[in-house]
Protein backbone atom coordinates (compact mmCIF):
# COMPACT_ATOMS: atom_id res chain seq x y z
CA UNK A 1 0.00 0.00 0.00
CA UNK A 2 1.09 3.26 -0.53
CA UNK A 3 1.44 6.00 1.51
CA UNK A 4 0.65 9.36 0.60
CA UNK A 5 3.04 11.97 -0.38
CA UNK A 6 1.23 15.11 0.95
CA UNK A 7 -2.34 15.04 2.89
CA UNK A 8 -4.17 18.40 3.53
CA UNK A 9 -7.00 17.90 6.14
CA UNK A 10 -9.04 20.51 5.82
CA UNK A 11 -6.57 23.45 5.10
CA UNK A 12 -8.31 26.92 4.80
CA UNK A 13 -6.49 29.59 2.91
CA UNK A 14 -6.29 33.13 3.33
CA UNK A 15 -4.84 36.30 2.54
CA UNK A 16 -5.71 39.94 3.33
CA UNK A 17 -8.27 39.08 5.75
CA UNK A 18 -10.50 37.06 2.72
CA UNK A 19 -10.82 33.56 2.73
CA UNK A 20 -9.73 32.04 -0.70
CA UNK A 21 -10.20 28.03 0.15
CA UNK A 22 -11.70 26.64 2.75
CA UNK A 23 -11.65 23.08 4.06
CA UNK A 24 -9.63 22.02 1.31
CA UNK A 25 -8.58 17.78 1.55
CA UNK A 26 -6.99 16.03 -0.32
CA UNK A 27 -4.14 13.26 -0.82
CA UNK A 28 -1.18 13.45 -3.71
CA UNK A 29 0.01 10.17 -3.80
CA UNK A 30 3.62 9.07 -5.33
CA UNK A 31 3.47 8.91 -8.92
CA UNK A 32 0.72 11.54 -9.56
CA UNK A 33 0.91 14.76 -11.80
CA UNK A 34 -1.36 17.67 -10.13
CA UNK A 35 -2.10 20.40 -12.08
CA UNK A 36 -3.85 23.53 -10.23
CA UNK A 37 -6.34 25.89 -11.97
CA UNK A 38 -8.30 28.93 -11.14
CA UNK A 39 -8.87 32.31 -11.44
CA UNK A 40 -6.55 35.40 -10.94
CA UNK A 41 -6.18 35.87 -6.98
CA UNK A 42 -7.34 32.65 -6.47
CA UNK A 43 -4.69 31.38 -4.31
CA UNK A 44 -2.64 29.41 -6.11
CA UNK A 45 0.64 30.59 -5.32
CA UNK A 46 -0.88 30.99 -1.74
CA UNK A 47 -1.38 27.23 -2.14
CA UNK A 48 2.05 26.44 -3.77
CA UNK A 49 3.95 28.42 -1.00
CA UNK A 50 1.57 26.94 2.09
CA UNK A 51 2.05 23.47 0.75
CA UNK A 52 6.30 24.39 0.94
CA UNK A 53 5.82 25.10 4.49
CA UNK A 54 6.73 29.03 3.35
CA UNK A 55 3.76 30.31 5.34
CA UNK A 56 1.28 28.29 7.31
CA UNK A 57 -2.34 27.61 6.51
CA UNK A 58 -5.16 30.02 8.11
CA UNK A 59 -6.63 26.43 9.42
CA UNK A 60 -6.45 23.27 8.76
CA UNK A 61 -3.71 19.83 8.94
CA UNK A 62 -0.83 19.41 6.19
CA UNK A 63 1.26 16.26 6.56
CA UNK A 64 4.10 15.28 4.16
CA UNK A 65 4.95 11.89 4.82
CA UNK A 66 2.70 11.64 7.55
CA UNK A 67 4.83 13.93 9.44
CA UNK A 68 3.13 17.18 10.09
CA UNK A 69 4.81 19.97 7.66
CA UNK A 70 6.27 22.18 10.22
CA UNK A 71 7.94 19.59 12.35
CA UNK A 72 10.45 19.23 9.12
CA UNK A 73 13.28 20.74 9.37
CA UNK A 74 13.91 23.42 6.37
CA UNK A 75 17.39 21.78 5.24
CA UNK A 76 15.73 17.97 5.49
CA UNK A 77 12.29 19.36 3.87
CA UNK A 78 14.27 21.13 1.24
CA UNK A 79 15.90 17.77 0.29
CA UNK A 80 12.16 16.13 -0.11
CA UNK A 81 10.20 18.95 -2.02
CA UNK A 82 11.30 21.52 -4.11
CA UNK A 83 9.68 24.72 -5.60
CA UNK A 84 9.65 26.66 -8.85
CA UNK A 85 9.04 30.39 -8.27
CA UNK A 86 7.77 32.65 -9.83
CA UNK A 87 10.80 34.51 -11.48
CA UNK A 88 11.49 37.27 -9.93
CA UNK A 89 13.93 41.17 -10.70
CA UNK A 90 17.10 41.87 -8.61
CA UNK A 91 19.93 39.62 -7.10
CA UNK A 92 23.69 40.14 -7.84
CA UNK A 93 25.89 39.65 -10.81
CA UNK A 94 26.67 35.40 -11.31
CA UNK A 95 26.86 32.80 -13.50
CA UNK A 96 23.89 30.59 -15.12
CA UNK A 97 25.59 27.28 -13.76
CA UNK A 98 26.53 28.76 -10.69
CA UNK A 99 23.00 29.70 -9.86
CA UNK A 100 21.48 26.00 -10.84
CA UNK A 101 24.47 24.67 -8.55
CA UNK A 102 22.54 26.41 -5.56
CA UNK A 103 20.18 23.65 -6.15
CA UNK A 104 22.29 21.01 -4.33
CA UNK A 105 22.45 23.25 -1.33
CA UNK A 106 20.42 21.00 0.81
CA UNK A 107 22.76 18.45 0.00
CA UNK A 108 25.65 19.85 0.70
CA UNK A 109 27.74 18.86 3.65
CA UNK A 110 28.89 20.76 6.79
CA UNK A 111 31.46 22.21 4.63
CA UNK A 112 28.97 23.94 2.20
CA UNK A 113 31.65 23.00 -0.87
CA UNK A 114 30.30 21.11 -4.04
CA UNK A 115 31.51 17.75 -4.59
CA UNK A 116 32.59 16.36 -8.04
CA UNK A 117 29.02 14.80 -8.01
CA UNK A 118 27.41 17.65 -7.17
CA UNK A 119 28.79 19.64 -10.48
CA UNK A 120 27.71 16.37 -12.17
CA UNK A 121 23.86 16.77 -11.19
CA UNK A 122 23.75 20.19 -12.03
CA UNK A 123 25.91 19.99 -14.91
CA UNK A 124 23.15 17.12 -16.36
CA UNK A 125 19.83 19.47 -15.16
CA UNK A 126 21.21 22.51 -17.47
CA UNK A 127 22.09 19.62 -20.70
CA UNK A 128 18.30 18.56 -20.07
CA UNK A 129 17.07 21.66 -20.48
CA UNK A 130 19.22 22.98 -23.41
CA UNK A 131 20.96 25.34 -21.51
CA UNK A 132 24.68 24.90 -22.20
CA UNK A 133 25.78 27.24 -24.20
CA UNK A 134 24.26 29.81 -21.70
CA UNK A 135 26.29 28.16 -18.39
CA UNK A 136 28.96 31.42 -18.11
CA UNK A 137 26.28 33.63 -18.79
CA UNK A 138 24.82 36.20 -16.44
CA UNK A 139 20.99 34.84 -15.76
CA UNK A 140 20.44 38.54 -15.72
CA UNK A 141 20.77 39.03 -19.47
CA UNK A 142 18.61 35.90 -20.44
CA UNK A 143 15.68 36.09 -21.94
CA UNK A 144 12.42 35.40 -19.71
CA UNK A 145 12.04 31.79 -21.16
CA UNK A 146 15.66 30.88 -20.93
CA UNK A 147 15.78 32.21 -16.88
CA UNK A 148 12.60 30.10 -16.43
CA UNK A 149 14.21 26.99 -18.10
CA UNK A 150 17.38 27.75 -15.69
CA UNK A 151 14.91 27.91 -12.44
CA UNK A 152 13.79 24.58 -13.54
CA UNK A 153 17.08 23.48 -13.82
CA UNK A 154 17.69 24.50 -10.39
CA UNK A 155 14.88 22.20 -9.25
CA UNK A 156 16.18 19.09 -11.31
CA UNK A 157 19.34 19.78 -9.37
CA UNK A 158 17.36 19.85 -6.49
CA UNK A 159 16.21 16.30 -6.95
CA UNK A 160 13.03 16.79 -4.80
CA UNK A 161 10.66 13.98 -4.04
CA UNK A 162 7.84 16.31 -4.41
CA UNK A 163 7.66 19.42 -7.23
CA UNK A 164 5.97 22.48 -6.72
CA UNK A 165 5.57 24.26 -9.70
CA UNK A 166 4.38 27.96 -9.96
CA UNK A 167 3.43 28.47 -13.48
CA UNK A 168 6.32 25.83 -15.06
CA UNK A 169 5.28 27.50 -18.49
CA UNK A 170 5.13 31.03 -18.20
CA UNK A 171 7.53 33.01 -20.33
CA UNK A 172 8.21 30.09 -22.44
CA UNK A 173 7.31 29.98 -26.53
CA UNK A 174 4.60 27.03 -27.14
CA UNK A 175 7.41 24.55 -28.18
CA UNK A 176 9.15 24.92 -24.92
CA UNK A 177 6.02 24.56 -22.63
CA UNK A 178 5.20 21.21 -24.44
CA UNK A 179 8.90 19.79 -24.06
CA UNK A 180 9.35 21.50 -20.55
CA UNK A 181 5.74 19.50 -19.20
CA UNK A 182 6.91 15.98 -20.72
CA UNK A 183 10.21 16.35 -18.75
CA UNK A 184 8.52 17.28 -15.38
CA UNK A 185 6.25 14.69 -15.83
CA UNK A 186 8.76 12.06 -16.72
CA UNK A 187 10.97 12.88 -13.99
CA UNK A 188 8.27 13.50 -11.21
CA UNK A 189 5.00 11.86 -12.28
CA UNK A 190 6.79 8.46 -11.52
CA UNK A 191 6.83 5.71 -8.41
CA UNK A 192 8.00 7.82 -5.50
CA UNK A 193 7.60 10.99 -6.86
CA UNK A 194 4.90 13.66 -7.51
CA UNK A 195 4.37 16.78 -9.06
CA UNK A 196 1.90 19.79 -8.16
CA UNK A 197 1.61 22.68 -10.68
CA UNK A 198 -0.47 25.99 -11.11
CA UNK A 199 -0.98 26.28 -14.80
CA UNK A 200 -3.31 28.70 -16.47
CA UNK A 201 -3.50 27.00 -19.74
CA UNK A 202 -6.73 24.66 -19.81
CA UNK A 203 -5.57 22.64 -22.26
CA UNK A 204 -2.18 21.86 -21.37
CA UNK A 205 -3.30 20.95 -17.78
CA UNK A 206 -5.69 18.23 -19.57
CA UNK A 207 -2.99 16.86 -21.90
CA UNK A 208 -0.17 16.88 -18.76
CA UNK A 209 -2.09 16.00 -15.46
CA UNK A 210 -4.03 13.36 -14.13
CA UNK A 211 -5.56 14.93 -11.77
CA UNK A 212 -7.10 18.79 -10.94
CA UNK A 213 -7.62 20.93 -8.32
CA UNK A 214 -10.15 23.67 -8.99
CA UNK A 215 -10.25 26.81 -6.85
CA UNK A 216 -12.47 29.38 -7.62
CA UNK A 217 -11.03 31.90 -4.87
CA UNK A 218 -14.45 32.38 -3.04
CA UNK A 219 -13.54 29.21 -0.79
CA UNK A 220 -15.13 27.06 -2.83
CA UNK A 221 -12.95 24.49 -4.85
CA UNK A 222 -13.17 20.92 -7.02
CA UNK A 223 -10.73 18.26 -7.21
CA UNK A 224 -10.34 14.49 -8.41
CA UNK A 225 -9.30 13.03 -11.75
CA UNK A 226 -8.44 15.08 -14.63
CA UNK A 227 -11.55 12.85 -16.67
CA UNK A 228 -14.00 14.63 -14.28
CA UNK A 229 -12.42 18.08 -13.48
CA UNK A 230 -10.97 18.52 -17.17
CA UNK A 231 -14.75 18.50 -18.38
CA UNK A 232 -16.66 21.44 -19.74
CA UNK A 233 -19.03 21.65 -16.93
CA UNK A 234 -16.34 22.00 -13.84
CA UNK A 235 -14.61 24.28 -16.01
CA UNK A 236 -17.26 26.40 -16.66
CA UNK A 237 -18.12 26.48 -13.23
CA UNK A 238 -14.51 27.54 -12.14
CA UNK A 239 -14.13 30.50 -14.48
CA UNK A 240 -17.89 31.31 -14.65
CA UNK A 241 -17.26 31.43 -17.87
CA UNK A 242 -18.87 28.80 -20.54
CA UNK A 243 -16.27 26.33 -21.49
CA UNK A 244 -16.70 23.37 -24.30
CA UNK A 245 -14.44 21.20 -26.08
CA UNK A 246 -13.36 20.75 -29.70
CA UNK A 247 -12.13 17.67 -30.31
CA UNK A 248 -9.40 15.20 -28.95
CA UNK A 249 -5.98 16.91 -28.45
CA UNK A 250 -3.03 14.27 -29.01
CA UNK A 251 -0.20 15.70 -27.06
CA UNK A 252 2.90 15.17 -29.64
CA UNK A 253 1.40 17.89 -31.53
CA UNK A 254 -0.26 21.88 -31.30
CA UNK A 255 -3.02 22.46 -31.31
CA UNK A 256 -4.63 26.01 -31.87
CA UNK A 257 -8.25 27.16 -32.48
CA UNK B 1 33.61 19.62 -14.96
CA UNK B 2 35.49 21.84 -12.73
CA UNK B 3 34.04 23.89 -9.95
CA UNK B 4 33.23 27.55 -10.72
CA UNK B 5 35.32 28.85 -7.80
CA UNK B 6 38.45 26.72 -8.82
CA UNK B 7 39.90 28.65 -11.48
CA UNK B 8 39.19 32.26 -9.48
CA UNK B 9 40.46 31.60 -6.47
CA UNK B 10 44.39 32.35 -7.23
CA UNK B 11 42.62 35.72 -7.82
CA UNK B 12 42.63 35.64 -3.98
CA UNK B 13 46.06 35.91 -4.41
CA UNK B 14 46.46 39.07 -6.39
CA UNK B 15 43.61 40.71 -4.04
CA UNK B 16 46.34 39.31 -1.11
CA UNK B 17 49.50 40.89 -3.42
CA UNK B 18 47.68 44.61 -3.34
CA UNK B 19 47.10 44.31 0.32
CA UNK B 20 51.13 43.97 0.90
CA UNK B 21 51.67 46.17 -0.70
CA UNK B 22 49.66 49.03 -0.47
CA UNK B 23 50.56 48.04 3.51
CA UNK B 24 54.25 48.43 2.76
CA UNK B 25 53.48 51.57 0.67
CA UNK B 26 51.46 53.31 4.11
CA UNK B 27 55.13 52.01 6.37
CA UNK B 28 57.27 53.75 3.46
CA UNK B 29 55.24 57.12 3.06
CA UNK B 30 55.62 60.03 5.37
CA UNK B 31 56.79 63.20 7.18
CA UNK B 32 60.12 60.71 7.17
CA UNK B 33 60.16 58.26 4.41
CA UNK B 34 62.14 55.42 4.74
CA UNK B 35 63.02 53.07 1.76
CA UNK B 36 62.21 49.71 0.84
CA UNK B 37 65.44 47.78 1.57
CA UNK B 38 65.45 49.51 5.48
CA UNK B 39 61.52 48.96 6.24
CA UNK B 40 62.26 45.27 5.53
CA UNK B 41 65.36 44.94 7.54
CA UNK B 42 64.07 47.41 10.28
CA UNK B 43 60.44 44.84 10.17
CA UNK B 44 62.40 42.56 11.55
CA UNK B 45 65.40 43.99 13.10
CA UNK B 46 64.76 47.06 15.63
CA UNK B 47 68.14 48.60 15.86
CA UNK B 48 66.40 51.26 18.38
CA UNK B 49 67.26 54.37 15.48
CA UNK B 50 64.32 57.25 15.09
CA UNK B 51 63.05 55.41 11.90
CA UNK B 52 63.00 51.95 13.31
CA UNK B 53 60.91 53.91 16.63
CA UNK B 54 58.89 55.78 13.80
CA UNK B 55 58.22 52.58 11.75
CA UNK B 56 57.57 50.74 15.10
CA UNK B 57 55.60 52.55 17.72
CA UNK B 58 53.53 54.99 14.86
CA UNK B 59 53.69 53.56 11.90
CA UNK B 60 53.01 49.82 11.71
CA UNK B 61 49.98 49.87 14.22
CA UNK B 62 48.51 52.78 12.23
CA UNK B 63 48.85 51.00 9.13
CA UNK B 64 47.83 47.48 10.66
CA UNK B 65 44.69 49.56 11.99
CA UNK B 66 43.91 51.39 8.85
CA UNK B 67 43.87 47.98 7.01
CA UNK B 68 41.68 46.15 9.71
CA UNK B 69 39.32 48.80 10.12
CA UNK B 70 39.06 48.82 6.54
CA UNK B 71 38.46 44.90 6.27
CA UNK B 72 35.44 45.55 9.07
CA UNK B 73 33.63 47.77 6.75
CA UNK B 74 34.26 46.05 3.48
CA UNK B 75 32.81 42.97 5.50
CA UNK B 76 30.02 44.45 7.05
CA UNK B 77 28.73 45.95 3.47
CA UNK B 78 29.08 42.39 1.58
CA UNK B 79 26.96 41.38 4.76
CA UNK B 80 24.62 44.20 5.12
CA UNK B 81 24.21 43.90 1.00
CA UNK B 82 23.05 40.35 1.03
CA UNK B 83 20.55 41.37 3.73
CA UNK B 84 18.98 44.01 1.80
CA UNK B 85 19.78 42.18 -1.65
CA UNK B 86 20.82 45.43 -2.95
CA UNK B 87 24.64 46.28 -3.80
CA UNK B 88 23.78 49.89 -2.70
CA UNK B 89 23.83 49.15 1.25
CA UNK B 90 26.54 50.42 2.74
CA UNK B 91 26.52 51.01 6.80
CA UNK B 92 26.92 54.46 6.13
CA UNK B 93 24.55 55.30 3.73
CA UNK B 94 22.49 53.46 5.51
CA UNK B 95 22.80 55.39 8.45
CA UNK B 96 24.41 52.30 10.76
CA UNK B 97 27.70 53.93 11.32
CA UNK B 98 25.26 57.02 12.35
CA UNK B 99 23.76 55.43 14.42
CA UNK B 100 27.04 53.91 16.26
CA UNK B 101 28.48 57.18 16.23
CA UNK B 102 25.61 59.16 17.88
CA UNK B 103 25.83 56.65 20.84
CA UNK B 104 30.01 56.68 20.84
CA UNK B 105 29.56 60.63 20.79
CA UNK B 106 26.49 60.27 23.64
CA UNK B 107 28.94 57.58 25.40
CA UNK B 108 31.47 60.56 25.14
CA UNK B 109 29.34 63.61 26.09
CA UNK B 110 28.82 61.90 29.50
CA UNK B 111 32.41 61.07 30.12
CA UNK B 112 32.43 57.16 30.16
CA UNK B 113 35.67 55.57 29.50
CA UNK B 114 37.00 55.03 25.99
CA UNK B 115 36.42 51.24 26.75
CA UNK B 116 32.55 51.66 26.86
CA UNK B 117 32.78 52.82 22.91
CA UNK B 118 32.72 49.84 21.32
CA UNK B 119 29.36 48.43 23.33
CA UNK B 120 27.91 51.77 22.89
CA UNK B 121 28.29 51.73 19.20
CA UNK B 122 27.23 48.39 18.73
CA UNK B 123 24.07 49.21 20.43
CA UNK B 124 23.90 52.29 18.35
CA UNK B 125 24.58 50.23 15.29
CA UNK B 126 21.84 47.72 16.13
CA UNK B 127 19.37 50.25 17.01
CA UNK B 128 19.57 52.16 13.61
CA UNK B 129 20.02 48.64 11.74
CA UNK B 130 16.60 47.29 13.12
CA UNK B 131 15.18 50.11 12.38
CA UNK B 132 15.79 50.48 8.94
CA UNK B 133 14.65 46.33 8.77
CA UNK B 134 11.18 47.37 10.11
CA UNK B 135 11.17 50.54 8.30
CA UNK B 136 11.58 48.97 4.86
CA UNK B 137 10.96 46.00 4.55
CA UNK B 138 7.80 45.98 3.13
CA UNK B 139 7.25 46.43 -0.58
CA UNK B 140 10.00 43.71 -1.05
CA UNK B 141 12.87 45.61 -0.41
CA UNK B 142 12.12 48.19 -3.36
CA UNK B 143 15.57 49.67 -3.92
CA UNK B 144 14.41 53.24 -3.51
CA UNK B 145 12.15 52.52 -0.40
CA UNK B 146 14.95 51.11 1.21
CA UNK B 147 17.75 53.82 0.35
CA UNK B 148 14.99 56.81 1.07
CA UNK B 149 14.66 54.89 4.71
CA UNK B 150 18.68 54.65 5.33
CA UNK B 151 19.34 58.04 4.01
CA UNK B 152 16.43 59.17 6.14
CA UNK B 153 17.38 57.21 9.46
CA UNK B 154 21.18 58.39 8.39
CA UNK B 155 19.79 62.41 8.68
CA UNK B 156 18.15 61.35 12.09
CA UNK B 157 21.50 60.87 13.49
CA UNK B 158 23.42 63.01 11.67
CA UNK B 159 20.79 65.61 13.41
CA UNK B 160 21.19 64.73 16.96
CA UNK B 161 24.90 64.33 16.41
CA UNK B 162 24.81 67.67 15.23
CA UNK B 163 22.64 68.10 19.10
CA UNK B 164 25.36 66.47 21.29
CA UNK B 165 28.30 68.18 19.65
CA UNK B 166 26.35 71.26 20.43
CA UNK B 167 26.13 70.06 24.10
CA UNK B 168 30.40 69.27 24.02
CA UNK B 169 32.33 71.61 26.13
CA UNK B 170 34.39 73.95 23.53
CA UNK B 171 37.98 72.02 24.08
CA UNK B 172 36.74 68.71 23.09
CA UNK B 173 34.67 70.21 20.22
CA UNK B 174 37.73 69.64 17.43
CA UNK B 175 38.30 66.08 18.72
CA UNK B 176 35.18 64.93 18.18
CA UNK B 177 34.32 66.37 15.01
CA UNK B 178 37.83 64.65 13.32
CA UNK B 179 36.68 61.71 14.67
CA UNK B 180 33.14 61.48 13.60
CA UNK B 181 34.61 62.56 9.93
CA UNK B 182 36.78 59.41 9.99
CA UNK B 183 40.13 59.42 11.72
CA UNK B 184 42.79 57.16 12.39
CA UNK B 185 45.28 59.29 14.08
CA UNK B 186 44.65 57.82 17.24
CA UNK B 187 44.17 53.99 16.37
CA UNK B 188 47.33 52.70 17.91
CA UNK B 189 46.48 49.20 18.77
CA UNK B 190 45.58 47.13 15.94
CA UNK B 191 44.79 43.78 18.01
CA UNK B 192 41.13 44.98 18.81
CA UNK B 193 40.18 45.37 15.03
CA UNK B 194 42.53 42.41 14.22
CA UNK B 195 40.88 39.85 16.30
CA UNK B 196 37.59 41.28 15.61
CA UNK B 197 38.12 41.01 11.80
CA UNK B 198 39.46 37.19 12.34
CA UNK B 199 36.44 35.97 14.06
CA UNK B 200 33.75 38.26 11.70
CA UNK B 201 35.28 36.45 8.68
CA UNK B 202 35.63 33.15 10.19
CA UNK B 203 31.34 33.37 11.45
CA UNK B 204 30.92 34.66 8.27
CA UNK B 205 32.35 32.15 5.74
CA UNK B 206 30.30 29.82 7.51
CA UNK B 207 27.27 31.36 6.60
CA UNK B 208 28.89 31.90 3.27
CA UNK B 209 26.77 28.96 1.40
CA UNK B 210 23.41 29.85 3.00
CA UNK B 211 24.16 33.80 1.77
CA UNK B 212 24.70 32.56 -1.93
CA UNK B 213 21.45 31.59 -1.63
CA UNK B 214 19.42 34.36 0.55
CA UNK B 215 20.83 36.84 -2.52
CA UNK B 216 18.64 34.71 -4.50
CA UNK B 217 15.60 36.47 -2.50
CA UNK B 218 14.21 34.80 0.98
CA UNK B 219 11.55 32.35 -0.35
CA UNK B 220 14.25 31.03 -2.80
CA UNK B 221 16.64 30.26 0.17
CA UNK B 222 13.99 28.74 2.52
CA UNK B 223 12.55 26.18 -0.26
CA UNK B 224 16.27 25.12 -0.64
CA UNK B 225 17.21 24.44 3.08
CA UNK B 226 17.90 27.94 4.46
CA UNK B 227 16.37 29.21 7.70
CA UNK B 228 16.10 32.53 6.73
CA UNK B 229 15.16 33.83 10.51
CA UNK B 230 17.65 32.90 12.07
CA UNK B 231 20.39 33.87 9.17
CA UNK B 232 18.99 37.05 9.34
CA UNK B 233 19.76 37.67 12.82
CA UNK B 234 22.98 36.20 12.79
CA UNK B 235 23.74 38.81 9.13
CA UNK B 236 22.41 41.54 11.72
CA UNK B 237 24.44 41.11 15.04
CA UNK B 238 27.66 40.27 12.41
CA UNK B 239 27.05 43.72 9.97
CA UNK B 240 26.36 45.68 13.36
CA UNK B 241 29.37 44.32 15.51
CA UNK B 242 32.03 44.73 12.58
CA UNK B 243 30.38 48.30 11.98
CA UNK B 244 30.63 49.63 15.45
CA UNK B 245 34.27 47.83 16.17
CA UNK B 246 35.27 50.29 12.97
CA UNK B 247 33.02 53.55 14.26
CA UNK B 248 34.46 53.42 17.93
CA UNK B 249 37.44 53.21 16.58
CA UNK B 250 38.07 55.45 13.57
CA UNK B 251 35.02 57.27 13.47
CA UNK B 252 32.19 57.29 10.41
CA UNK B 253 34.21 56.55 7.56
CA UNK B 254 31.98 56.08 4.77
CA UNK B 255 31.67 54.12 1.35
CA UNK B 256 34.69 51.57 1.60
CA UNK B 257 32.16 49.02 2.59
CA UNK B 258 29.85 50.01 -1.04
CA UNK B 259 32.96 50.28 -3.13
CA UNK B 260 35.27 46.94 -2.01
CA UNK B 261 32.35 44.70 -2.24
CA UNK B 262 31.52 46.29 -5.91
CA UNK B 263 35.30 45.82 -7.09
CA UNK B 264 35.42 42.46 -5.86
CA UNK B 265 31.93 41.00 -7.19
CA UNK B 266 33.16 42.16 -10.95
CA UNK B 267 36.50 40.78 -10.11
CA UNK B 268 35.47 37.27 -8.47
CA UNK B 269 31.80 36.84 -9.22
CA UNK B 270 29.06 36.79 -6.62
CA UNK B 271 29.79 33.47 -4.66
CA UNK B 272 30.48 34.85 -1.07
CA UNK B 273 32.81 31.96 0.10
CA UNK B 274 35.31 33.96 -2.48
CA UNK B 275 33.65 37.09 -2.07
CA UNK B 276 34.05 37.59 1.77
CA UNK B 277 37.95 37.12 1.92
CA UNK B 278 38.33 39.02 -0.94
CA UNK B 279 36.41 41.87 0.48
CA UNK B 280 38.14 42.04 3.82
CA UNK B 281 41.20 41.99 1.69
CA UNK B 282 39.99 44.93 -0.61
CA UNK B 283 38.13 47.24 1.96
CA UNK B 284 41.66 46.96 4.13
CA UNK B 285 43.62 47.83 1.13
CA UNK B 286 41.59 50.64 0.30
CA UNK B 287 41.59 52.22 3.73
CA UNK B 288 45.08 51.88 4.04
CA UNK B 289 45.37 53.31 0.86
CA UNK B 290 43.13 56.48 1.66
CA UNK B 291 44.89 56.78 5.06
CA UNK B 292 48.36 56.91 3.77
CA UNK B 293 46.95 59.55 0.87
CA UNK B 294 45.25 61.31 4.03
CA UNK B 295 48.50 61.16 5.86
CA UNK B 296 51.05 62.37 2.76
CA UNK B 297 48.79 64.93 0.20
CA UNK B 298 48.64 68.55 2.58
CA UNK B 299 51.84 67.34 5.12
CA UNK B 300 52.26 68.45 7.66
CA UNK B 301 48.36 68.74 8.07
CA UNK B 302 46.31 65.45 7.85
CA UNK B 303 43.29 64.99 6.24
CA UNK B 304 40.10 62.91 7.65
CA UNK B 305 40.42 60.05 5.97
CA UNK B 306 36.49 59.91 5.87
CA UNK B 307 36.55 62.62 3.34
CA UNK B 308 38.93 60.96 0.80
CA UNK B 309 36.44 57.46 0.69
CA UNK B 310 33.76 60.02 0.32
CA UNK B 311 34.96 61.75 -2.72
CA UNK B 312 35.64 57.99 -4.44
CA UNK B 313 32.35 56.33 -2.69
CA UNK B 314 30.19 59.52 -3.97
CA UNK B 315 30.63 58.86 -7.45
CA UNK B 316 30.87 55.18 -7.76
CA UNK B 317 27.14 55.04 -5.67
CA UNK B 318 25.93 57.87 -8.06
CA UNK B 319 26.77 55.48 -11.12
CA UNK B 320 25.76 51.81 -9.29
CA UNK B 321 22.24 53.92 -8.75
CA UNK B 322 22.07 55.01 -12.05
CA UNK B 323 22.86 51.78 -14.08
CA UNK B 324 20.54 49.87 -11.50
CA UNK B 325 17.31 52.44 -12.63
CA UNK B 326 18.42 51.77 -16.16
CA UNK B 327 18.30 47.98 -16.02
CA UNK B 328 14.96 47.94 -13.41
CA UNK B 329 12.81 49.71 -16.56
Amino acid sequence: MNRPLLQLREVELARGGRTLCRELSLKVESGECWGVLGPNGAGKSTLLQTLAGLEPPAAGRILYRERPLAQWRRKELARELGMLFQLDEGGFTTTLFETVLTGRHPHLGTFGWETAADLRIAWQAIGELGLEALARRDPATLSGGERQRMEIAVLLAQQPRLALLDEPTNHLDPGHQVEILKRLRHHFARSGRALVMVLHDINLARVFCDHLLLLRGDGRWRAGEVAKMGAPEPLSWLYDWPVRTVGEEPESCLTFL
Amino acid sequence: MRHPLETRLPLLGLFLAAALAALGLALTLGSVSIPPPELWRLLWHDDGGIHARILHELRLPRALSAFFIGALLGLAGALMQVLLRNPLADPYVLGVSGGAATAVLAAMLVGSAPVWHAPAAFGGALVSILLLFALAHRDRWNAVRLLLTGVVLAAGWSALIGFLLSLAPGRRLPGMLFWLMGDLSDVLDPWLPGSILLAGLLLALAMAPALNLAARGALRAQSLGVEMGSLRIRIYLLASLLTAVAVSLAGAIGFVGLVAPHMVRLMVGADHRLLLPATALAGGTLLSLADTAARTLVAPMELPVGVLTALLGVPLFLYLLNRRRGAGS
